[in-house]
């Protein structure tokens, strides 16, 4: 071999020991990265997290896949993020029930200030529907009628202490009136329910019931945000109509707190332009879910609040 | 060793366990920690269940204390060999988490169908080559088909 | 109406279209074969190509993997005795039983058949009744709901006569078992007797493979010892043993053609249960069972390889996989986790199932229930083909095929879940089975018991809560009331009918019920 091969096998050699070093710093494109949902496959968490994976190749380098681990209440897709390697590839999709509720309740193998919210996708209202022939199309008529015959008139809210259950407990609490809550498997047995009569009202999120409502066969009340959803506009919130309940569920990409910093950065980054895309955007409106993504503080921040509202009113209940 | 018991012992022995076990949960239900909840407590449909459990043993024990003059078939197990097939699955799992899908396969399927043979047949070549074909089965079924069909970073 | 005819027909005849349907009718046998996997998970893993194929063909796939699936689970069932999908489980009480009796081809034949029948027939209402059964499905509520789960869980305890006792005791055990773990109202834990491990509960799968393949297996390899060291073997594994005779297991007309009463009740139930929310493809296979044993010449061939009892599990098993479809089509209601998947793979394709998805959607709804037919006829094709070779599997020396299948189901069990302690439960449910079978107690309404009971409880509080805690309440709705009565109606009728047959009956069985 004369020099020169020597000296070009010598430079390839070291280049090629600084490669590794390089590929390092690319983040995500060496391994896909999986987002953990503690709700069965084909729900609304499910469905945000997609809209996120049809995305990540552009702007994550990488693909995005959204495993559902609904085990367990949905504690083993939170185990599995925990004991997975906190290196950033393995993150929660998740709203607060699981999360944030059943740690208020009972003893977890997390605390909360293990998880760190990354980018919060979409703000879901809990809303308040009946049949379109029911006796109570309004709030006024609903608190009226129950005021009259406490007791009587039947809620069905999905599971016990959920996203639309706790709302319905605040309202009764402020408006001073009770009813029966019935609590079912979640949004669609709620909705089955109220259309068969079995209930009188239904507690549950826009998506569920949005097809009855465009159809006319049910009636949404009321929500309980602080804005009216873009979806059903001609509904009023319960702010409007006198009765401060507003507790909107987030869906929030948490991870653990051992993921180093940088990477959480670059996730956050990465993932608020991938939802900002005109592409994600769209796909947003044609699957219903209002993308409105917003950063890690401001993320932090609902967090830190819904913790606080949680813990004050789980409290209020003796729970 | 052939099994012993008549059909009727059995029941009697079936028949005592349904009868502590309903009994263990009710009391366990009387004095145990049960969370209440909304509406009727969470422990209705457990107590439903034991009192099942007792009245089923009951039924029993009053069926077997009119003697059946009947032939009844029952199941003769003698238990080593089912023993040794739970040691054997309990070994195979682990050893399929420490040394890899394809060798522990191969090993484990040999010596099991190795013991299962009659004397006659356990030179067989049938066996070798049975053995090594499962572990090479088994390994594109779990290493490589099954994780991209469960989407998990699975198994080995 | 014509032209939207045309228009989906084109959409659904597609090359690629078919293609991927085939390629999902593939996938899904294989999946569904092995213990464990699921179509589900399947269908789960592959939404994503929603957004990469043509919608048309997404759909294609997601059907064929779920047409195979649920037929690959049959074939494991009856071939070895594992039931690789939930729905399976009835199948293997009488499948895994005819292939002991030397007849696996006319046993997955009489399946497949069946199977055929029932899904097309499932598929037909919903694309002609979808609304009419959509609005009887909604008027069941707790009450109703409380009836249909009490309903089955007697009929099939009640199965195998002279053993009511028994059976009562398995399913009362199987509701137990499913207790374990968190209350399904509150979430709040129960009977986890301060275990971390149980807080989860006991998975579907590990019980199920456990206690019907792996207790299967321990017996065989019991038996197959013993026969070993005997010098004279007169056990039925001599006969299994004998060199299987494919000519003499042929599925012919007069065969095909006593089973297909039993067909058409599975279909029947099949298509109604799966058209309620929440209530199952194990729950339809159970009952059909059950009903068909009720209504069968033949009751006491049941539960030894009755082909009629295979066809009934496998009809209603196989009729839930249209009628599943009807809540979402007609409301948006997702009444299974498959429809809930295909509800996920229609709203990212931008359609919202539901009342409204009819008039915007005609060409692509159509061209799914095109597609939902025609799946039918490849996965018939496609599995005639694969039959034989199976037949021919299930006769292998078992002490070649009880090794591997105990290895399959080891590692199918850990692959679903990826825990460990999914597979210390498998084994522990076949120690179970192995008791539970050693005391001649019926296998069938125990897993029923654990299938059921998460609902039964939750139907029951909260028809309580509905009542206000009247019992009473119970008994108020005429639905419910009606399908007591059937139900006692039958039971009795049924019970007058084998004592008179009894004189003729050479079957001995215990004086009375218990």
């Amino acid at each position: 071999m004369s020099f020169r091969n020597i000296a070009l096998a010598s430079a390839f050699g070291a280049a090629s020991l600084a490669i590794p070093s390089i590929a390092a710093a690319d983040f995500p494109s060496d391994n896909p990265i999986r987002l953990v949902s503690p709700y069965g496959a084909g729900g609304a968490v499910d469905i945000a997290g997609r809209i996120l994976s049809s995305v990540s190749g552009e702007f994550l380098d990488t693909r995005v896949d959204v495993v559902s681990l609904s085990g367990a209440g949905g504690q083993e897709a939170i185990e599995f993020v925990s004991s997975s390697e906190p290196d950033g590839y393995t993150l929660l999709i998740t709203d607060y029930g699981p999360l944030v509720t059943t740690a208020l309740r009972e003893d977890v193998g997390y605390e909360l200030e293990d998880w760190i919210p990354l980018v919060q996708i979409t703000e879901v209202a809990p809303i308040f529907f009946a049949r379109a022939d029911s006796d109570y199309t309004s709030i006024e008529a609903l608190i009226e009628a129950a005021q009259a015959a406490p007791d009587t008139i039947s809620v069905g809210h999905g599971r016990h202490l959920s996203v639309p259950h706790l709302p319905l407990i605040l309202l009764e609490a402020e408006a001073d009136f009770s009813t029966i809550h019935l609590p079912t498997t979640g949004g669609s047995q709620a909705l089955a329910f109220v259309l068969g009569g079995q209930v009188d009202i239904g507690a549950s999120v826009p998506s569920t019931i949005q097809g009855g409502v465009d159809d006319g066969s049910l009636v949404a009340l009321a929500v309980a945000a602080a804005e009216r959803v873009t979806s059903m506009p001609d509904v009023p919130t319960l702010r409007e109509l006198g009765y401060d309940v507003v507790l909107p569920a987030w869906y929030t990409i948490f991870a653990h707190r051992d993921v180093p910093e940088d990477r959480r950065a670059i996730l956050e980054e990465r993932i608020l332009a991938a939802l900002a895309s005109e592409p994600a955007l769209a796909l947003g409106t044609r699957t219903g879910t209002d993308v409105q993504p917003l950063g890690a503080e401001a993320s932090q921040t609902a967090y830190q609040t819904t913790i606080e509202n949680l813990t004050a009113i789980l409290d209020q209940i003796d729970e | 060793m052939i099994a012993l018991y008549t059909a009727a012992h059995r029941d009697v022995l079936f028949a005592i366990l349904l009868l502590l076990l309903g009994g263990a949960g009710l009391l366990d239900i009387r004095y145990g920690a049960w969370q209440p909840g909304p509406g009727v407590g969470n422990y209705l449909i457990p107590m439903v269940a034991y009192w099942v459990l007792v009245g089923a043993g009951a039924a029993l024990l009053a069926g077997r204390l009119r003697p059946s003059k009947t032939e009844e078939s029952v199941l003769t197990l003698s238990p080593w060999p089912v023993m040794a097939g739970l040691i054997w699955a309990g070994v195979y799992f682990i050893a399929v988490r420490y040394v890899g899908v394809a060798v522990s396969t191969s090993l484990f399927m040999a010596a099991a169908i190795w013991c299962l043979s009659p004397s006659g047949a356990r030179g067989s070549r049938g066996i070798g080559i049975v053995s090594l074909a499962s572990g090479a089965i088994f390994w594109v079924l779990f290493t490589q088909l099954a994780p991209i069909l469960v989407s998990r970073q699975l198994l080995f | 109406m014509i032209e939207f005819l045309a228009e989906a027909s084109a959409l659904a005849f597609a090359p690629e279209v078919i293609f991927f349907a085939c390629l999902g009718i593939f996938v899904g046998l294989t999946v569904g074969a092995i213990p464990g996997l699921s179509g589900d998970m399947a269908i789960a893993v592959l939404l994503p190509f929603v957004f990469v194929l043509e919608p048309t063909a997404a759909l294609g796939l997601l059907v064929g993997i779920y047409k195979g699936s649920m037929f690959g689970g049959s074939i494991s069932a009856i071939t070895f005795g594992v039931p690789g999908t939930a729905g399976a489980a009835a199948t293997v009480i009488d499948g895994y039983q005819a292939k002991l009796a030397g007849k696996p081809n006319r046993a997955l034949h009489t399946a497949l058949y069946s199977s055929l029948i029932g899904d097309t027939t499932s598929d037909l209402i919903l694309i002609f009744l979808a609304l009419p059964l959509a609005l009887v499905a909604l008027k069941f509520g707790p009450v109703e709901f409380f009836a249909l789960y009490v309903v089955s869980l007697t009929l099939v305890a009640a199965l195998t006569m002279g053993q009511v006792a028994r059976g009562i005791a398995a399913a009362a055990l199987g509701i137990m078992l499913a207790m374990i773990g968190r209350d399904p109202i509150t979430g709040s834990q129960r009977l986890t007797f301060g275990m971390p491990e149980l807080s989860g509960g006991i998975g579907l799968i590990p019980l199920l493979v456990g206690v019907f393949a792996v207790s299967e297996i321990m017996v065989q390899i019991g038996r197959l010892w013993a026969s070993r060291r005997l010098a004279q073997t007169k056990t039925k594994e001599e006969a299994a043993e004998q060199p299987y005779d494919p000519s003499k297991d042929k599925m012919d007309w007069p065969t095909f053609r006593s089973t297909l009463g039993a067909t058409m009740l599975g279909t029947g139930m099949g298509t109604f249960i799966g058209a309620l929310p929440g209530a199952g493809a194990s729950l339809a296979a159970f009952m059909s069972y059950g009903l068909a044993q009720r209504l069968s010449r033949r009751p006491q061939d049941f539960g030894k390889g009755s082909l009629e009892g295979v066809a009934a599990a496998e009809a209603g098993n196989s009729a839930t996989a249209g009628a599943t479809f009807i809540p979402l089509f007609a409301f948006g209601i997702p009444g299974s986790a498959t429809a809930a998947l295909f509800g996920a793979a229609l709203i990212m394709m931008g359609i919202t199932p539901g009342p409204t998805m009819m008039q915007s959607n005609m060409g692509i709804i159509y061209a799914l229930f095109i597609i939902l037919i025609y799946a039918n006829l490849a996965n018939l094709i496609i599995s005639k083909v694969l039959l034989p070779v199976y037949s021919r599997l299930a006769m292998i020396q078992p002490r070649f095929v009880l090794p591997i299948v105990l290895g399959l189901a080891i590692l199918g069990t850990y692959a679903a879940g990826n825990s460990v302690k999914d597979v210390w439960m498998l084994l522990a449910a076949g120690v179970l089975g192995v008791g539970l079978r050693w005391f001649s107690v019926p296998l069938g309404p125990l897993v029923l018991g654990f299938i059921v009971g998460p609902g039964l409880e939750e139907s029951l509080r909260q028809a309580l809560m509905l009542g206000r805690n009247d019992w009473t309440h119970l008994v108020t709705s005429p639905l419910a009331l009606g399908i007591y009565l059937g139900t006692v109606a039958l039971l009795i009728g049924f019970w007058l009918f084998t004592r008179s047959r009894r004189p003729d009956n050479r079957v001995p069985t215990k004086g009375g019920a218990a």
